[in-house]
């Protein structure tokens, strides 16, 4: 019997058109994010391949790079290279020096674009591959001399003899551009910025004087590698790691791809979710066209097939549907790949690049991901077309199955209350589940809080449908009526494909009302927590780099001024987490308001440190409590918890400016603050400190108002993202509801046979079933706009004490979201409403 | 009296001239009508008969501006239906003409009244009040009228498209075998209530059927076979029918 499986497939092809459609985006978007990771990984492999082509053996100081926080690394002394060099088989020897080098354009703005770092190092003076070419002019020599990457150099409109301003982490000098540099063919690595320099200059530059980050040899042709690592490992210092010049390549490849990992697990999530959005709209299907198709089914078992021969048929045939969508969505998935990286360059996130790399695991994954899915979703109908009893081939009307109603209110108010039960236990008595921290019981309590909204919400929906549609109707004369009472007709069904919008929609509101309510908390921030009148901070925001300390102390002469704190940010292993660790001078302390403090804030010293109570508490910790720190360059410390504090302005760890500076080599500041003398207005002093800020073209200096904005826009930036990531999820739900509307039209093909005879007009036709697709799209985004303003407010209550203080509803975007979301669903029902206006009347009047 | 609503001058609600239907092409090709002119009087109960295929329900659809003829013309009323778009079809079908089928003539998801009034829903206009009652009352399911067509048995969806079909006061009335699925007694109640829509409202109604009980609740019946009007009968009874129906061979 599994020979008619192809012709039904065929016979059916437009009920499923749809949900092939929304496997293969689900099944793209999974491969779309695999490529993307793949490539974006492949291209750092190729990036540090080159850069280690001619290097035979690595000699590099071992650190924990889980501690090392913007690039910062652990130096040695430069006298080793001279040691590796007289080691027996070395045939060259040199050391590498690097660190952030910010290169101004002649137009005075810092070059590169967006997120991308600027970064500097030193070009060797030997004979062997270094990983650098020449593209044009020369090498630079001695201390002014600089070469730039190929992408800057045409970007910033360079050339060659051109005076640059150069700012590194303590330093700012002008030098003349020399060469343009090219990496293996690429005039760029990722986009970065890179400034080159001669070792000596830039070893002075990068405050590394008699010091290398790393050093790299050749060996002589006749010397074996492997031996002559294992005679360099006796002559380097401890602690110290020599290798192959490839496994270092590779091992760096490594690390930068695990920085980058959670970058393709953040992808993952929202493929997971256009997935998961998907499989009710495959689900759905199957199980209408299981429906519509019962008398067919009867039939085949009043002939004598078996239930599960009648499973398995149907089994087969989702089988081959999500088999040939999966293989179309892996396809669709490097296209999808492209746009990925537009969308997240467009977030300012700016990442190598190389041929697009269509792993064997991706299209396993994903073809089976989706087939996998397809057949999960289809399971359920194809077991209820197994229980068509065969006397039903014999019933003339439609059969419309319906679970009992009671048991559904029963599991769905029972998982409704034991999610919200969970989540309220969570949230205020602290209790969480055995081994789960509460974060994660919130989680958990959520998922359950949606499955009983879905289980719930074919109850709710015959009237929440007709309440939504309710103000059309008077508008619309009959065709809104019907529409209404559509709509509210199959509740499963409309349920099921709300269910699917409702998804997308409830984490857009979540990340809506986050937004909202982050802003709300930045305001807040700012209107109680910090008294300075003026902030400055590094233009680039995204790349973690501060800027040099001497822009302070410059600003603290001018007589405008009254008080200024400094602040620096990095990160150290805290009670075996890593944790950002803040660190001010006492005039930072001074600058922001602290409601409540036990012990003391300011004067810790090198060995005290403070923290905000819910941190402390959480730890566990009391006044005196002596705790192990452990810094990427001086290893563990023990510090004595000294303060408590609780700040609108500031939270987690803190540390003094003197123990910053005892366990950190890098001394950038973050930010800082500026508080002006009695009777200098915003504008007068903002105008003292505007020359010397243009002296400093990578700190931008702002007023409260201009921060709040900036930081507004930034999360915008960031909400932007993750709508366009959910588009995908959403763009799924619009399809399963195009789906419905199909499906339905399919059934009720003589009804609107009937109404076109009686004299509906095909316009009428039309408006009815948009209307009612419309109804049930703004039906999904109602729920989805609920369930999301419930659980961002859950979970900013679980996070309050990371910070989140405000709970904010942006009424106005998800008001707008849901009229927005019903006219989507409305477009989304053009097609299916044209093709049932253009039905022939009689042909629909004679419809089975 | 006030509900009259027969034609003035008396002439035809409808009327075809030489009208031919073809259908499919080549050898498959079949002439449903075959230069059928027949005229239906203004406030007239009239039955199409023939055997099946002889392209009763062809004639019917032609008739009602659902199907366009292949040659020939249609009159409802004075309007010539030839060159008509759609939508000014469905609009003349909506205000004009109502419709009976055999099953199925009821949206399910409305209840018996606003099926009855759903082409006055459609097109906006408050149903006559009075009239309405009348209707519903003669139709004998007033107290169904909240309820819907999933709990109404098949001879009341039926006495409420007819009802449905009246309560427009349209020009003609069409009715495809509207019996066809009625145990006796349903279809007499049915029948019964046509025939008084005709004598006591002036209604016009042409009616399709192949059962001669049926047709003996018309004025006139036209008989067609091949595609052909070959005989018609006045004022017809049931004996006389079946005479005519053995002559006729059916
Ligand atoms: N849509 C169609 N396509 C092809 N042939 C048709 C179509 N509709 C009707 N016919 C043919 O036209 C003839 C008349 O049909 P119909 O008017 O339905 O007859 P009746 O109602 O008298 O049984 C029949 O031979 C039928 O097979
Ligand atoms: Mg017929």
């Amino acid at each position: 019997m599994y020979r008619t499986t192809w012709k039904t497939i065929l016979a059916n092809k437009r009920r499923l058109l749809n949900t092939f459609i929304s496997i293969a985006f689900g099944v793209a978007f999974i491969a779309g994010t695999f490529i993307y990771g793949d490539t974006t990984a492949k291209a750092f492999e190729n990036l540090f391949a080159n850069a280690f082509a001619g290097v035979d053996i690595n000699v590099q100081p071992e650190f924990d790079s889980e501690l090392s926080f913007a690039g910062d690394t652990v130096r040695m002394a430069d006298s080793v290279i001279e040691d590796v060099q007289r080691v027996g088989g070395v045939e060259e020897a040199w050391g590498s020096v690097g660190g952030f080098a910010v290169i101004i354009g002649p137009d005075g703005e810092q070059a590169g674009s967006g997120g991308a770092p600027s970064f500097g190092a030193n070009w060797p003076d030997v004979r062997a591959d270094t990983g650098f070419d020449l593209i044009s002019g020369a090498r630079p020599t001695g201390p002014t001399e600089v070469a730039v990457d190929g992408s800057t150099f045409e970007g910033e409109d360079l050339a060659l003899g051109d005076t640059l301003l150069i700012l590194s982490a303590d330093d700012r000098r002008e030098f003349t551009l020399i060469g343009v540099v090219g990496f293996g063919g690429e005039t760029s690595i990722g986009g970065a910025t890179f400034a080159l320099f001669d070792t000596v200059t830039a070893q002075v530059f990068f405050n590394a004087e008699g010091q290398v980050d790393s050093i790299q040899t050749t060996v002589t042709s006749e010397a074996d590698v492997a031996d002559v690592i294992t005679a360099v490992q006796e002559v380097v210092p401890a602690g110290v790691v020599v290798t192959s010049g490839q496994s270092a390549a590779e091992e760096q490849a490594r690390q930068v791809n695990d920085q980058i990992g959670f970058l393709t697990t953040f992808l993952q999530v929202f493929a997971f979710i256009a997935l998961f959005v998907s499989t009710f709209i495959i689900s759905n299907t199957f199980r209408i066209i299981v429906v519509q198709r019962t008398r067919e089914l009867a039939l085949l078992r009043a002939l004598g097939a078996t239930a599960r021969q009648v499973t398995r048929m149907v089994m087969v045939e989702s089988l081959i549907v999500g088999l040939v969508a999966s293989v179309i969505g892996v396809g669709l998935g490097l296209l999808l790949a492209i746009g990925l990286r537009s969308l997240l360059e467009v977030a300012g996130l700016t990442l190598p690049s190389t041929s697009l790399q269509l792993s064997v695991q991706t299209v396993v994954i994903a073809i089976l991901v989706g087939t996998v899915v397809t057949l999960v979703s289809a399971f359920i109908p194809a077991r209820r077309a197994s229980r068509v009893a065969p006397v039903e081939a014999m019933r003339i009307d439609m059969p419309g199955r319906r679970g009992s109603f009671a048991k559904r209110a029963f599991w769905g108010t029972a998982l409704l209350a034991l999610g919200v039960g969970l989540l309220f236990l969570g949230l205020f008595a602290d209790v969480s589940l055995p081994g789960l921290p509460v974060i994660a019981t919130v989680g958990l309590a959520s998922l359950l809080t949606v499955l009983g909204v879905t289980t719930l919400s074919p109850l709710a929906a015959p009237f929440l449908t007709r309440w939504l549609a309710a103000p059309f109707v008077p508008l619309s004369n009959i065709t809104g009526r019907l529409a209404q009472e559509n709509s509210a007709r199959s509740p499963r069904r409309t349920a099921a494909t709300a269910a699917a919008l409702m998804i997308g929609v409830a984490l857009m509101s979540i990340a809506a009302v986050f937004a909202a309510s982050i802003q709300g908390t930045i305001d807040e921030i700012f209107d109680t927590g910090i008294t300075a009148e003026l902030i400055a901070q590094p233009q680039n925001a995204f790349s973690g780099q501060g800027f040099t300390t001497a822009f302070a102390d410059d600003v603290e002469l001018i007589p405008e001024v009254s008080e200024l704190g400094r602040f620096r940010q990095n990160i150290a292993r805290v009670n075996e987490s890593v944790e950002f660790i803040a660190a001010g001078d006492d005039s930072f302390t001074n600058l922001i308001v602290f409601d409540r403090v036990e012990g003391q804030v300011a004067g810790l010293g090198t060995i005290g440190f403070a923290v905000d109570f819910a941190t402390a508490e959480n730890n566990e910790w009391a006044l005196g409590e002596s705790v192990e720190f452990e810094f990427l360059q001086t290893g563990v410390q023990r510090l004595e918890l000294q303060g408590l504090y609780e700040s609108p302005g500031a939270n987690g760890v803190f540390i003094s400016l003197e123990a910053y500076e005892a366990n950190y080599a890098e001394q950038l500041d973050s930010q800082v603050y500026i508080k002006l003398a009695e009777g200098v207005s915003l504008d007068t002093g903002k105008a003292a400190i505007a020359p010397i800020a243009e002296l400093y073209p990578t700190v931008k200096v702002a007023d409260q108002e201009e921060l709040k904005s900036d930081l507004e826009t930034q999360t915008f930036q960031v909400l932007g993202l993750i709508f366009g990531l959910l588009a995908m999820a959403l763009l799924i739900a619009l399809i399963g509801v195009a789906n419905t509307i199909t499906l339905s039209i399919f059934e009720r093909t003589r009804e609107i046979g009937l109404l076109r005879a009686i004299g509906l007009t095909r316009r009428g036709v039309r408006r009815m079933i948009r209307l009612e697709s419309g109804v049930i799209a703004a039906y999904g985004a109602i729920l989805g706009v609920a369930l999301g303003i419930f659980l961002a407010w859950a979970l900013l209550l679980a996070l309050r004490d990371q910070g989140f203080s405000q709970f904010v509803i942006p009424w106005l975007w998800l008001v707008v979201g849901v009229a927005l979301i019903g006219f989507l669903g409305v477009i989304a029902a053009i097609l299916p409403a044209r093709r049932a206006a253009k039905l022939n009347v009689l042909d629909a009047i004679a419809h089975e | 009296m006030t509900n009259d609503i027969r034609a003035a001058n008396g002439s035809d609600a409808a009327r075809i001239e030489n009208g031919s239907k073809l259908y499919g092409e080549g050898t498959a090709r079949i002439t449903a009508l075959d230069g059928v002119t027949e005229g239906f009087e203004s406030g007239k109960f009239t039955a199409i008969m023939g055997p099946s295929g002889s392209g009763k329900s062809t004639l019917l659809h032609c008739l009602a501006g659902l199907d366009t003829l292949t040659q020939g013309v249609v009159y409802i009323g004075e309007q010539l239906l030839d060159g008509l778009s759609d939508r000014e079809l469905t609009l003349l079908r909506r205000e004009q003409i109502g419709f009976i089928f055999q099953a199925y003539n009821l949206i399910p998801t409305l209840t018996a009244e606003e099926n009855i009034v759903l082409p006055q829903l459609i097109s906006g206009v408050t149903p006559d009040r009075d009239w309405l009652d009348q209707v519903v009352s003669t139709v004998g399911i007033g107290d169904r009228l909240t309820h819907r067509p999933a709990q109404l048995s098949g001879g009341e969806q039926q006495r409420v498209a007819a009802a449905r079909a009246l309560a427009s006061r349209p020009k003609i009335v069409f009715a495809d075998e509207p019996s066809g699925n009625l145990d006796s007694k349903a279809g007499a109640e049915l029948l019964e209530f046509m025939r008084l829509a005709v004598s006591e409202f002036g209604q016009t109604i042409v009616m399709v059927t192949h059962d001669p009980i049926a047709a003996s609740y018309s004025d006139r019946i036209v008989f067609l076979e091949d595609g052909r009007v070959v005989d018609e009968m006045a004022d017809p009874t049931a004996e006389r029918i079946l005479d005519r129906m053995k002559l006729l061979g059916v």
